[in-house]
């Protein structure tokens, strides 16, 4: 039993203590949240300690790991301070906004010798381990090409004064949202990025605010990839999630949802969809 | 099941799936988004 310690205690944090509850290898047993009057009827009901500052729960002997589930910019700060603590860490995504900033994460990592988990649990889901599948089976041949789009508003509703929608913790529209799923996935089948050209634009949100990111990458084995997430389009239960690649011997689609090309453009057609098929997964190709 | 799998890797009996040269790379690239997007989509070599 790991006994973990959950810090930053808003919407997805309070998410991944419900996602642990029944887990038989964690125990929530501390919690921290700057906002303590906030937190404090959670930590009652889940029945776990909650401490106003992190660095208290950092230095807990009953707690051997943590979650890091704050605005991104913390995110460095914290994650260092839990390897230094000894702490098995487990960050929220992105694990950073820059590369140095990454890099300062993964050597505090290194010399702890502590195991790192990331946010991306995307890559576990059922579609994309079936596009894992066929890749290393050899069945796709070699990749030439992967097209990625995953648009939705869920943070549109959100007050503008949230740091979700900060571009400090937010730059880039939505990529670090949505789009860093999908690079995650795509470094998963092409390995090493070598080049990258990205646009952002303002098309139904107020300069400077941007809700739509559309970015190019080359990786080193030649394949190329396109990854495009707007903000604005209607959510709709789970998110769509479709991710093409073009092989030298096939061409797969894979899409996490129900949705298909053909509902895709009217959110009406989407929720009948979604209800006649009863949410699981569907593979196109 | 990502939790499961980092805590099959924190209690040592598999390797985690996420590499840190995946995890590296992901972050190469949104830091190049962010770039390239200011710079008005002038591309970034990484």
């Amino acid at each position: 039993m790991i006994r973990i310690g959950i810090i930053g205690l808003g919407w997805w944090g309070k998410q991944i203590v419900a996602c642990l509850a029944d887990s038989p290898r964690f125990k929530v047993v501390a919690g921290c949240d700057i906002d303590t009057a906030m937190a404090a009827p959670f930590a009652a009901a889940r029945k776990f300690d909650l401490v106003g500052d992190y660095k208290a729960l950092l230095a807990r002997t009953d707690v051997d790991a943590v979650a890091v589930v704050t605005p991104h910019l913390l995110h460095e700060e914290m994650a260092v301070a839990a390897f230094a603590a000894g702490k098995q860490v487990f960050c929220e995504k992105p694990l950073a906004l820059t590369t140095a900033s990454a890099e300062r994460i993964l050597a505090a990592c290194a010399k702890a010798g502590t195991v790192l988990g990331i946010g991306h649990e995307r890559r576990f889901e059922s579609a994309m381990e079936e596009m894992r599948r066929l890749f290393e089976s050899g069945a796709l041949g070699r990749v030439l090409h992967m097209d990625a789009n995953v648009s939705h508003n869920n943070f549109r509703k959100m007050d503008p004064s949230n740091w979700r929608r900060d571009p400090r913790h937010a730059p880039a529209a939505a990529w670090t949202a949505l789009g860093i799923h999908l690079g995650d996935m795509f470094v998963s089948f092409a390995g090493k990025p070598v080049r990258v050209a990205a646009r952002t634009a303002s098309q139904i949100f107020p300069a400077p605010a941007e809700d739509f990111v559309s970015a190019e990458i080359d990786f080193e084995n030649g394949a190329r990839g396109r990854i495009t997430c707007l903000s604005t389009p209607p959510f709709y239960g789970r998110l769509p999630w479709c991710v093409t690649k073009v092989g030298s011997k096939s061409r797969k689609a894979a899409m996490s949802t129900r949705e298909s090309h053909r509902v895709l453009s009217t959110a009406g057609r989407m929720g009948a969809d979604r209800a006649a098929t009863s949410g699981m997964p569907t593979r196109y190709g | 099941m990502n939790f499961e799998a980092w805590a099959d890797a924190v209690e040592g009996r598999a390797p985690y799936r996420f590499t840190l040269e995946q995890l590296l790379a992901n972050i190469r690239i949104l830091d190049a988004v962010t770039r390239s997007a200011a710079a008005g989509g002038k591309p970034i070599s990484l």
